[in-house]
Protein backbone atom coordinates (compact mmCIF):
# COMPACT_ATOMS: atom_id res chain seq x y z
CA UNK A 1 0.00 0.00 0.00
CA UNK A 2 2.85 2.36 0.93
CA UNK A 3 4.30 1.95 -2.40
CA UNK A 4 1.59 2.82 -4.13
CA UNK A 5 0.80 6.15 -2.57
CA UNK A 6 3.46 7.28 -3.13
CA UNK A 7 4.15 7.97 -6.88
CA UNK A 8 1.29 8.69 -9.28
CA UNK A 9 0.78 8.15 -13.10
CA UNK A 10 -0.56 11.35 -13.03
CA UNK A 11 -4.67 9.57 -14.57
CA UNK A 12 -6.31 10.45 -11.47
CA UNK A 13 -6.46 12.16 -7.75
CA UNK A 14 -2.50 12.64 -6.77
CA UNK A 15 -2.22 9.81 -3.95
CA UNK A 16 1.00 11.17 -2.92
CA UNK A 17 -0.78 13.29 -0.12
CA UNK A 18 -0.49 12.26 3.57
CA UNK A 19 -3.09 10.75 5.41
CA UNK A 20 -3.63 14.29 7.47
CA UNK A 21 -3.78 16.21 4.53
CA UNK A 22 -6.38 13.92 2.51
CA UNK A 23 -8.45 14.30 5.32
CA UNK A 24 -8.38 17.96 5.90
CA UNK A 25 -8.93 18.27 2.18
CA UNK A 26 -12.19 16.18 2.16
CA UNK A 27 -13.09 18.12 5.38
CA UNK A 28 -13.49 21.45 3.09
CA UNK A 29 -16.45 22.39 1.72
CA UNK A 30 -14.55 24.83 -0.60
CA UNK A 31 -15.61 23.57 -3.89
CA UNK A 32 -12.60 25.14 -5.97
CA UNK A 33 -10.19 24.46 -3.72
CA UNK A 34 -10.69 20.62 -3.60
CA UNK A 35 -10.45 20.61 -7.11
CA UNK A 36 -7.27 22.69 -7.44
CA UNK A 37 -6.09 19.80 -4.74
CA UNK A 38 -7.08 16.59 -6.54
CA UNK A 39 -5.55 17.42 -9.69
CA UNK A 40 -2.40 18.87 -8.98
CA UNK A 41 0.08 17.55 -11.42
CA UNK A 42 3.04 15.16 -10.39
CA UNK A 43 5.76 17.16 -11.88
CA UNK A 44 5.86 20.54 -13.37
CA UNK A 45 7.11 20.07 -16.91
CA UNK A 46 7.09 24.06 -17.61
CA UNK A 47 11.10 24.00 -17.27
CA UNK A 48 11.28 20.77 -19.03
CA UNK A 49 9.79 22.55 -22.37
CA UNK A 50 12.02 26.13 -21.82
CA UNK A 51 14.77 23.45 -22.54
CA UNK A 52 13.62 21.25 -25.29
CA UNK A 53 12.89 24.38 -27.09
CA UNK A 54 16.44 26.44 -26.27
CA UNK A 55 18.08 22.65 -27.58
CA UNK A 56 15.43 22.74 -30.77
CA UNK A 57 16.78 26.53 -31.27
CA UNK A 58 20.19 25.68 -30.90
CA UNK A 59 19.78 22.50 -33.11
CA UNK A 60 18.13 23.98 -35.84
CA UNK A 61 20.36 27.22 -36.16
CA UNK A 62 23.74 24.69 -36.37
CA UNK A 63 21.68 22.82 -39.15
CA UNK A 64 20.59 25.91 -41.43
CA UNK A 65 24.27 27.49 -41.08
CA UNK A 66 25.95 24.14 -42.37
CA UNK A 67 26.66 25.92 -45.81
CA UNK A 68 27.52 22.26 -47.32
CA UNK A 69 24.71 19.19 -47.63
CA UNK A 70 25.57 16.18 -49.29
CA UNK A 71 22.02 15.20 -50.81
CA UNK A 72 22.78 12.88 -53.02
CA UNK A 73 22.23 9.18 -51.80
CA UNK A 74 24.99 7.41 -54.29
CA UNK A 75 27.95 10.27 -52.66
CA UNK A 76 30.03 8.72 -50.06
CA UNK A 77 32.66 11.49 -49.12
CA UNK A 78 36.31 10.36 -48.35
CA UNK A 79 37.17 9.97 -44.54
CA UNK A 80 40.37 12.57 -43.82
CA UNK A 81 42.37 13.32 -40.79
CA UNK A 82 41.97 16.74 -41.76
CA UNK A 83 40.98 18.32 -38.83
CA UNK A 84 40.46 22.43 -39.20
CA UNK A 85 42.00 25.20 -36.61
CA UNK A 86 38.97 27.03 -35.60
CA UNK A 87 40.37 29.95 -34.57
CA UNK A 88 41.91 30.29 -37.78
CA UNK A 89 39.67 33.13 -39.24
CA UNK A 90 38.00 32.31 -42.35
CA UNK A 91 40.30 35.13 -45.13
CA UNK A 92 43.76 33.40 -44.36
CA UNK A 93 45.14 30.23 -46.00
CA UNK A 94 45.64 27.63 -43.37
CA UNK A 95 49.31 26.34 -43.04
CA UNK A 96 48.46 22.87 -43.55
CA UNK A 97 45.93 23.24 -45.61
CA UNK A 98 42.70 22.02 -43.86
CA UNK A 99 40.05 24.87 -43.78
CA UNK A 100 36.84 24.82 -42.60
CA UNK A 101 33.99 24.33 -44.86
CA UNK A 102 32.25 27.33 -46.07
CA UNK A 103 29.69 28.64 -49.00
CA UNK A 104 31.07 28.76 -52.72
CA UNK A 105 30.54 26.71 -55.88
CA UNK A 106 30.26 23.03 -55.67
CA UNK A 107 31.10 20.32 -58.32
CA UNK A 108 29.69 16.96 -57.04
CA UNK A 109 30.80 14.09 -58.61
CA UNK A 110 28.29 11.03 -57.48
CA UNK A 111 29.10 7.61 -57.14
CA UNK A 112 28.40 4.49 -59.08
CA UNK A 113 25.97 2.85 -56.73
CA UNK A 114 23.63 3.71 -54.24
CA UNK A 115 22.99 1.32 -51.33
CA UNK A 116 19.73 0.74 -49.83
CA UNK A 117 18.74 -0.89 -46.06
CA UNK A 118 16.14 -3.28 -47.02
CA UNK A 119 14.05 -5.83 -44.76
CA UNK A 120 16.39 -8.95 -46.90
CA UNK A 121 19.69 -6.70 -46.31
CA UNK A 122 21.68 -4.02 -48.44
CA UNK A 123 20.25 -4.07 -51.78
CA UNK A 124 23.10 -1.96 -53.87
CA UNK A 125 21.74 -0.40 -56.88
CA UNK A 126 23.86 0.56 -60.09
CA UNK A 127 23.20 4.49 -61.24
CA UNK A 128 25.44 6.34 -63.39
CA UNK A 129 28.00 8.98 -62.14
CA UNK A 130 27.08 12.25 -62.93
CA UNK A 131 28.87 15.89 -62.56
CA UNK A 132 27.22 18.71 -60.44
CA UNK A 133 27.33 22.08 -59.94
CA UNK A 134 25.62 23.61 -57.55
CA UNK A 135 23.09 21.00 -57.87
CA UNK A 136 22.29 20.64 -61.04
CA UNK A 137 23.46 18.08 -63.07
CA UNK A 138 25.98 18.94 -66.31
CA UNK A 139 27.29 15.99 -67.66
CA UNK A 140 27.02 12.04 -67.08
CA UNK A 141 30.04 9.61 -67.65
CA UNK A 142 30.21 6.58 -68.79
CA UNK A 143 28.64 3.72 -66.17
CA UNK A 144 30.96 1.07 -68.14
CA UNK A 145 34.25 2.63 -68.17
CA UNK A 146 33.91 5.19 -65.67
CA UNK A 147 34.99 7.96 -67.47
CA UNK A 148 34.18 11.44 -68.69
CA UNK A 149 32.92 10.06 -72.44
CA UNK A 150 35.22 11.63 -75.02
CA UNK A 151 31.98 13.08 -76.89
CA UNK A 152 31.55 15.88 -74.31
CA UNK A 153 35.35 16.59 -74.10
CA UNK A 154 37.26 19.42 -75.99
CA UNK A 155 40.01 17.68 -78.27
CA UNK A 156 41.82 21.15 -78.17
CA UNK A 157 42.55 20.90 -74.55
CA UNK A 158 44.27 17.35 -75.26
CA UNK A 159 41.34 15.58 -74.15
CA UNK A 160 40.87 16.85 -70.62
CA UNK A 161 38.54 19.97 -70.54
CA UNK A 162 34.74 19.17 -69.99
CA UNK A 163 32.70 21.09 -72.22
CA UNK A 164 29.53 21.24 -70.22
CA UNK A 165 30.86 21.85 -66.78
CA UNK A 166 33.41 24.61 -68.60
CA UNK A 167 29.90 26.67 -69.57
CA UNK A 168 28.12 25.88 -66.96
CA UNK A 169 31.52 26.98 -64.98
CA UNK A 170 31.82 30.48 -66.79
CA UNK A 171 27.99 31.09 -66.28
CA UNK A 172 28.90 30.61 -62.69
CA UNK A 173 31.59 32.71 -62.78
CA UNK A 174 29.83 35.89 -64.04
CA UNK A 175 26.93 35.48 -61.63
CA UNK A 176 29.71 35.08 -58.35
CA UNK A 177 31.82 37.80 -60.28
CA UNK A 178 28.71 40.49 -59.96
CA UNK A 179 28.05 39.37 -56.60
CA UNK A 180 31.77 40.17 -55.55
CA UNK A 181 31.24 43.08 -57.10
CA UNK A 182 28.37 44.33 -55.43
CA UNK A 183 29.69 43.44 -52.10
CA UNK A 184 33.29 45.11 -52.54
CA UNK A 185 34.92 42.18 -53.06
CA UNK A 186 37.05 40.66 -55.56
CA UNK A 187 35.91 36.99 -57.56
CA UNK A 188 38.16 34.72 -55.35
CA UNK A 189 37.37 31.27 -57.73
CA UNK A 190 37.06 29.21 -54.98
CA UNK A 191 34.88 26.00 -55.83
CA UNK A 192 34.11 22.58 -53.46
CA UNK A 193 35.39 19.76 -55.48
CA UNK A 194 32.63 16.95 -53.52
CA UNK A 195 32.98 13.48 -55.11
CA UNK A 196 32.40 10.25 -54.16
CA UNK A 197 35.33 8.08 -52.83
CA UNK A 198 35.69 5.74 -55.56
CA UNK A 199 35.89 8.12 -58.42
CA UNK A 200 39.09 7.49 -60.60
CA UNK A 201 42.08 9.70 -60.82
CA UNK A 202 41.12 10.81 -64.33
CA UNK A 203 37.75 11.73 -63.98
CA UNK A 204 39.53 13.81 -61.11
CA UNK A 205 41.99 15.53 -62.97
CA UNK A 206 39.39 16.18 -65.80
CA UNK A 207 37.54 18.10 -64.11
CA UNK A 208 40.53 19.65 -62.45
CA UNK A 209 41.87 21.08 -65.13
CA UNK A 210 38.29 22.33 -66.13
CA UNK A 211 37.77 23.69 -62.82
CA UNK A 212 41.08 25.47 -63.54
CA UNK A 213 40.83 26.69 -67.22
CA UNK A 214 37.02 28.22 -66.59
CA UNK A 215 38.58 30.91 -63.63
CA UNK A 216 38.24 28.71 -60.64
CA UNK A 217 41.53 27.70 -59.68
CA UNK A 218 41.49 27.33 -55.70
CA UNK A 219 40.48 23.84 -55.15
CA UNK A 220 39.35 22.41 -52.09
CA UNK A 221 38.23 19.14 -51.22
CA UNK A 222 35.13 17.97 -49.67
CA UNK A 223 35.97 15.24 -46.82
CA UNK A 224 34.45 13.95 -43.62
CA UNK A 225 36.58 15.26 -40.77
CA UNK A 226 37.13 12.86 -37.50
CA UNK A 227 34.93 12.65 -34.73
CA UNK B 1 -15.48 16.22 -13.48
CA UNK B 2 -15.30 19.66 -14.91
CA UNK B 3 -16.63 18.60 -17.99
CA UNK B 4 -20.41 18.61 -16.44
CA UNK B 5 -22.40 21.34 -17.52
CA UNK B 6 -23.37 21.81 -13.50
CA UNK B 7 -19.64 22.70 -12.80
CA UNK B 8 -19.56 24.72 -16.50
CA UNK B 9 -21.90 27.03 -15.31
CA UNK B 10 -19.94 28.35 -12.61
CA UNK B 11 -16.79 29.20 -14.32
CA UNK B 12 -16.05 32.64 -14.05
CA UNK B 13 -12.68 34.31 -16.04
CA UNK B 14 -9.36 34.00 -14.57
CA UNK B 15 -10.40 30.66 -13.25
CA UNK B 16 -6.96 28.38 -12.56
CA UNK B 17 -8.98 26.03 -14.85
CA UNK B 18 -7.07 27.87 -17.71
CA UNK B 19 -3.77 26.43 -16.45
CA UNK B 20 -5.06 22.83 -17.54
CA UNK B 21 -3.53 23.67 -21.30
CA UNK B 22 -2.16 19.90 -22.52
CA UNK B 23 1.72 20.14 -23.84
CA UNK B 24 2.27 16.55 -24.72
CA UNK B 25 1.48 16.73 -28.13
CA UNK B 26 4.22 20.06 -28.31
CA UNK B 27 6.30 18.10 -26.60
CA UNK B 28 6.11 14.59 -28.31
CA UNK B 29 6.63 17.30 -32.30
CA UNK B 30 9.81 19.08 -30.48
CA UNK B 31 11.40 15.96 -29.27
CA UNK B 32 10.91 14.56 -32.96
CA UNK B 33 12.52 17.39 -34.56
CA UNK B 34 15.11 17.52 -32.28
CA UNK B 35 15.71 13.68 -32.99
CA UNK B 36 15.47 14.42 -37.12
CA UNK B 37 18.10 17.61 -36.59
CA UNK B 38 20.91 15.52 -34.70
CA UNK B 39 20.26 12.96 -37.11
CA UNK B 40 20.55 15.10 -40.27
CA UNK B 41 23.11 17.19 -38.73
CA UNK B 42 25.52 14.32 -37.39
CA UNK B 43 26.40 14.19 -41.53
CA UNK B 44 27.70 16.94 -42.84
CA UNK B 45 30.82 17.25 -40.28
CA UNK B 46 32.76 18.13 -43.23
CA UNK B 47 35.92 19.82 -44.01
CA UNK B 48 38.29 21.10 -46.64
CA UNK B 49 41.26 20.23 -47.82
CA UNK B 50 43.08 22.84 -49.86
CA UNK B 51 44.64 21.92 -53.69
CA UNK B 52 46.93 23.51 -55.92
CA UNK B 53 46.08 23.70 -59.71
CA UNK B 54 47.21 20.66 -61.65
CA UNK B 55 50.13 21.18 -63.92
CA UNK B 56 50.16 19.86 -67.21
CA UNK B 57 53.78 19.23 -68.50
CA UNK B 58 55.56 21.44 -66.17
CA UNK B 59 53.15 24.89 -67.38
CA UNK B 60 50.12 25.98 -64.52
CA UNK B 61 46.76 25.55 -66.32
CA UNK B 62 45.36 28.08 -63.86
CA UNK B 63 45.08 31.37 -63.93
CA UNK B 64 44.28 31.80 -60.47
CA UNK B 65 46.63 33.21 -57.58
CA UNK B 66 46.44 30.25 -55.74
CA UNK B 67 49.98 29.44 -54.60
CA UNK B 68 51.77 31.80 -55.47
CA UNK B 69 53.31 32.69 -52.44
CA UNK B 70 54.40 29.52 -52.02
CA UNK B 71 58.63 29.68 -52.19
CA UNK B 72 59.58 27.83 -55.47
CA UNK B 73 60.05 24.02 -55.29
CA UNK B 74 63.35 22.92 -56.63
CA UNK B 75 63.33 19.54 -54.69
CA UNK B 76 59.92 18.47 -57.17
CA UNK B 77 58.82 15.89 -54.67
CA UNK B 78 56.53 13.78 -56.23
CA UNK B 79 54.35 11.19 -55.12
CA UNK B 80 53.76 8.36 -57.58
CA UNK B 81 50.33 6.39 -56.74
CA UNK B 82 50.62 2.70 -59.16
CA UNK B 83 47.95 -0.23 -59.31
CA UNK B 84 50.39 -1.89 -57.13
CA UNK B 85 51.60 0.66 -54.73
CA UNK B 86 53.73 4.04 -54.42
CA UNK B 87 56.46 5.22 -55.77
CA UNK B 88 58.47 8.40 -54.68
CA UNK B 89 60.40 10.90 -57.09
CA UNK B 90 61.99 14.02 -56.87
CA UNK B 91 64.30 16.09 -59.27
CA UNK B 92 66.86 13.54 -61.03
CA UNK B 93 66.12 10.89 -59.17
CA UNK B 94 63.08 8.54 -58.39
CA UNK B 95 62.90 5.86 -55.88
CA UNK B 96 61.22 2.47 -56.92
CA UNK B 97 62.26 -1.10 -56.29
CA UNK B 98 65.26 -1.32 -58.65
CA UNK B 99 66.54 1.61 -55.62
CA UNK B 100 65.78 -1.44 -53.03
CA UNK B 101 66.67 -4.54 -54.35
CA UNK B 102 63.13 -5.65 -55.42
CA UNK B 103 63.09 -4.78 -59.31
CA UNK B 104 59.74 -4.75 -60.77
CA UNK B 105 58.02 -3.62 -58.10
CA UNK B 106 57.23 -0.20 -56.33
CA UNK B 107 58.70 1.56 -53.54
CA UNK B 108 56.26 0.93 -51.10
CA UNK B 109 54.07 -2.39 -52.44
CA UNK B 110 50.55 -2.69 -51.36
CA UNK B 111 49.90 -4.36 -47.61
CA UNK B 112 47.13 -6.80 -46.67
CA UNK B 113 44.99 -5.06 -43.78
CA UNK B 114 43.15 -7.39 -41.51
CA UNK B 115 40.01 -5.84 -39.43
CA UNK B 116 38.48 -8.23 -37.70
CA UNK B 117 37.21 -11.32 -40.17
CA UNK B 118 37.66 -9.23 -43.20
CA UNK B 119 41.15 -8.89 -44.98
CA UNK B 120 42.21 -5.69 -47.52
CA UNK B 121 44.46 -5.13 -49.43
CA UNK B 122 45.66 -1.60 -49.53
CA UNK B 123 48.08 1.02 -49.85
CA UNK B 124 50.44 1.40 -47.09
CA UNK B 125 49.88 4.93 -45.91
CA UNK B 126 52.38 4.59 -42.74
CA UNK B 127 55.63 3.53 -44.69
CA UNK B 128 54.91 6.60 -46.82
CA UNK B 129 54.42 8.72 -44.18
CA UNK B 130 58.28 7.56 -42.67
CA UNK B 131 59.52 7.90 -46.28
CA UNK B 132 58.48 11.54 -46.18
CA UNK B 133 59.28 12.47 -42.71
CA UNK B 134 62.83 11.33 -43.64
CA UNK B 135 62.97 13.58 -46.91
CA UNK B 136 61.36 16.22 -44.81
CA UNK B 137 64.72 15.94 -42.57
CA UNK B 138 66.71 16.31 -45.53
CA UNK B 139 65.11 19.49 -47.12
CA UNK B 140 63.35 20.92 -44.09
CA UNK B 141 62.66 24.12 -46.06
CA UNK B 142 60.25 21.83 -48.50
CA UNK B 143 56.54 22.64 -48.04
CA UNK B 144 55.03 21.28 -51.54
CA UNK B 145 54.21 17.92 -53.41
CA UNK B 146 53.35 16.66 -56.48
CA UNK B 147 50.65 13.74 -56.69
CA UNK B 148 50.45 11.78 -59.81
CA UNK B 149 48.46 8.62 -59.87
CA UNK B 150 47.27 6.28 -61.87
CA UNK B 151 44.40 6.80 -64.10
CA UNK B 152 42.55 4.12 -62.22
CA UNK B 153 43.59 4.88 -59.03
CA UNK B 154 40.45 5.81 -56.31
CA UNK B 155 39.67 9.40 -55.18
CA UNK B 156 40.01 7.79 -51.31
CA UNK B 157 43.64 6.87 -52.06
CA UNK B 158 44.59 10.30 -53.28
CA UNK B 159 42.98 11.99 -49.84
CA UNK B 160 45.08 9.19 -47.84
CA UNK B 161 47.98 10.02 -49.83
CA UNK B 162 47.65 14.33 -48.89
CA UNK B 163 46.30 13.38 -45.53
CA UNK B 164 49.76 10.91 -45.15
CA UNK B 165 52.07 14.26 -46.29
CA UNK B 166 50.02 16.73 -44.77
CA UNK B 167 51.40 16.25 -41.12
CA UNK B 168 53.42 13.50 -39.01
CA UNK B 169 52.07 12.12 -36.08
CA UNK B 170 53.68 14.73 -33.37
CA UNK B 171 52.16 17.04 -35.32
CA UNK B 172 54.95 18.67 -37.78
CA UNK B 173 53.70 19.97 -41.26
CA UNK B 174 55.18 17.45 -43.91
CA UNK B 175 54.80 18.79 -47.59
CA UNK B 176 51.01 20.40 -46.93
CA UNK B 177 50.98 22.07 -50.16
CA UNK B 178 49.72 19.21 -52.66
CA UNK B 179 49.05 20.10 -56.32
CA UNK B 180 48.23 17.52 -58.96
CA UNK B 181 49.83 16.45 -62.01
CA UNK B 182 47.15 15.32 -64.75
CA UNK B 183 49.56 13.57 -66.96
CA UNK B 184 48.72 9.70 -65.86
CA UNK B 185 51.48 7.71 -64.92
CA UNK B 186 51.78 3.86 -66.85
Amino acid sequence: MAGETDTSDGTGPYKGWSAELRKSEEGTSHRRKRRHFARTPPISITSLTDMVTMLLVYLLSTFATNPVEVNDPSVEVPRSTCIPDETLPSDELPPDGCGKIEETTIVMVTGPEVKRATETGTKIQQVTPRILVNGQPIAELDAASYRVPEAVKDPASGGYVIMPLREALKREKAVKEVTAQLSGKSFDGKVIILADRRTPYRVLTDVLVTCGESGFADFRFAVIRPE
Amino acid sequence: MSQKPSDRRHREPGDEEALDLDVTPFLNIMFMLILSTMTLTAWTQLAMLNVQAPQIGGGNVADGTAGADAPPSTLNLTVFILKDGINIGATGATLDGNSEGRPGQPLIPKIQTTQGSKSTIGYDFQTLQKRLIEIKKTFPTEQSMIVSADADVEYDDIVHVMDAARKSADGKLLFPSVAFAAGIVG
